[in-house]
């Protein structure tokens, strides 16, 4: 069986303080020589302590950062080197859920932009898109009528349900989900939680689950 | 949190504009003076009661009567009806500079803010350049070198305004860089330039509105500027700078033209300095009611 998800011998460094023509003091090595390879459908929890660099393995998954070494494959194809022009079109099958549901929306848009905004990159029309919204609110637990509201309008938890469904708009194959819950209190936690496992079990989507909290993670994880 | 006990559709920052806005006595008088000055420029030549450039040699420097409410000029030329038309070359200048250092300035700050690297390197540096010399004194040289007129006065201020609003802009972006939002919609696959318009502009334009309302009272005082020094806007065509340089060789005798023209200059850049800061008063998250 193939992987969905290949990252072999992934590397970050981040420069440390610049001097004046912008040559770094030092290299900081937030990820070093990380391999894990995540099958269709699975969960993959992720897991460590503050700071060691496991949001960064996220970010470079996603592409949001270019890894200093290592390569990433997604589908069997190398993402490594792609540009981002490149890469648009892969983003389809690889969404993301961040930790803080308030930094996670644009205070601007309406609920129905915010979980349409992957829907509209991939070309649905107006009316589908509605419809997909309606579809998703439902599917994470929100009535579809809150669709012309603003994040400011809803609690913790529901951002977080409508970060969810932005990330399942496109019906990716691997959604990354970093500390999707750790921002929230224990009983939304797991509301949250078992909203996952339910999305996993009915669309077969891969998670790569990033948290600090054990407890969290042997709850959603397969291995 | 119940879901009835919300208020739909309505962001917080647009539901409590209006009753910040009337209890805010400077952006009240500003927006009073503002709009009067506005209204006097789009009508100049409905409410103006001669022709602006219409002589009477045998009536000069004529002192206010019923006829001419602010007195005649040395060519016997009305001078409030020269007052008006001038708030209207005064005002079209300013929104013309405005219009084009927004939309230069916004541009190429947030191509700076977003991209980074060699681009911004090389947006900043101009900015830095233009920013090293004394923007009046930049525009006089400027002026200098294209020759007088309407079009060199707007060219010229848009040069050395169009560095502010990109920096500011810079910064603005750069603040919201770090937000989640931004990154989510990378990774949905949301294009650099729709991210821009999408996530960035609108979260900006509330210090961009006050910084040009504030800019305007900068415009108008360096197109006076530079008209008065004869290489701004010419004659026949009035302009307050102007009006104050003709009025100024005779201001012990007959002080009318300068003391009018200037009490109009500097009443209308009062009023959009007003203007400007009760503005930010009320659109700045970090200033609490009192």
């Amino acid at each position: 069986m193939t992987a969905l998800l290949e990252v072999s011998n992934l590397t970050k460094d981040f420069p440390v303080g610049a001097d004046f023509l912008g040559r770094p003091h030092a290299q900081l090595r937030a990820v070093d020589d990380v391999s894990f390879a995540l099958a269709p459908g699975e969960t993959l929890g992720f897991v460590g302590e503050s700071g060691c660099g496991k949001t960064t393995v996220g970010r470079l998954v996603l592409k949001l950062l270019a890894p200093t070494a290592g390569t990433i494959r997604f589908e069997g194809v190398d993402i490594t080197s792609l540009s981002e022009p490149e890469m648009r079109p892969r983003r389809r099958d690889l969404q993301v859920v961040f930790q803080d549901p308030y930094s996670s929306l644009n205070p601007r848009l309406m609920v129905r932009d915010i979980v349409g905004e992957p829907l509209r990159n991939f070309g649905f029309a107006r009316d589908q898109i509605d419809r997909r919204v309606a579809e998703l609110m439902r599917i994470v637990g929100l009535p579809p009528e809150y669709m012309s509201r603003y994040p400011h309008a809803f609690s913790g938890g529901q951002r977080q349900r409508i970060g969810i469904a932005r990330a399942l708009a496109v019906s990716p194959k691997l959604v990354v989900c970093d500390e999707a819950v750790s921002a929230l209190d224990v009983s939304i936690q797991a509301q949250i939680l078992n909203l996952l496992a339910d999305i996993q079990a009915q669309f077969g989507l891969a998670l790569l689950f990033i948290s600090h909290n054990l407890g969290v993670v042997r709850h959603v994880s397969h291995r | 949190m119940s879901a009835t006990a919300l208020e739909p559709t309505v962001t917080r920052a647009r539901s409590d504009f209006w009753p910040k806005f009337r209890r805010n006595r400077n952006a009240v008088a500003g927006s009073i003076i503002v709009s009067f000055v506005v209204l006097v420029a789009i009508f100049a030549r409905l409410i103006a009661p001669y022709e602006y450039d219409e002589t009477d040699i045998l009536f000069t420097w004529a002192h206010p009567s019923a006829e001419h409410p602010l007195g005649t000029d040395a060519l016997g030329r009305d001078i409030l009806s020269r007052l008006i038309v001038g708030a209207q070359v005064s005002l079209t200048v300013a929104f013309a500079v405005l219009g084009i250092t927004l939309t230069i300035g916004i541009m190429m700050g947030m191509i700076a803010g977003y991209f980074g690297g060699r681009l911004d390197a090389a947006i900043m540096r101009t900015v830095d350049i233009i920013f090293a010399f004394p923007d009046i004194i930049f525009a006089i040289l400027l002026a200098s070198v294209m020759g007088p007129g309407i079009i060199t006065v707007i060219v010229s201020l848009s040069v050395v305004w169009w560095p502010g609003v990109a920096r500011l802009t810079r910064s603005l972006v750069l603040q919201l860089r770090t937000e989640l939002y931004v990154d989510a919609a990378i990774a949905s696959g949301t294009p650099p330039f729709t991210i821009l318009l999408r996530h960035f502009l609108p979260n900006i334009v509330a210090p961009l509105i006050v910084r040009a309302s504030i800019g305007v009272g900068f415009i108008i005082m360096a197109e006076a500027t530079l008209s008065f020094l004869g290489i701004g806007v010419q004659e026949p065509r009035p302009s307050w700078g102007g009006m104050i340089r003709d009025g100024i060789v005779s201001l012990r005798t007959e002080p009318y033209l300068a003391l009018s023209a200037s009490t109009a200059l500097g009443l209308t850049i009062i009023g959009f300095n007003l203007f400007g800061d009760g503005l930010r008063d009320i659109l700045d998250p970090r200033i609490k009611d009192r």
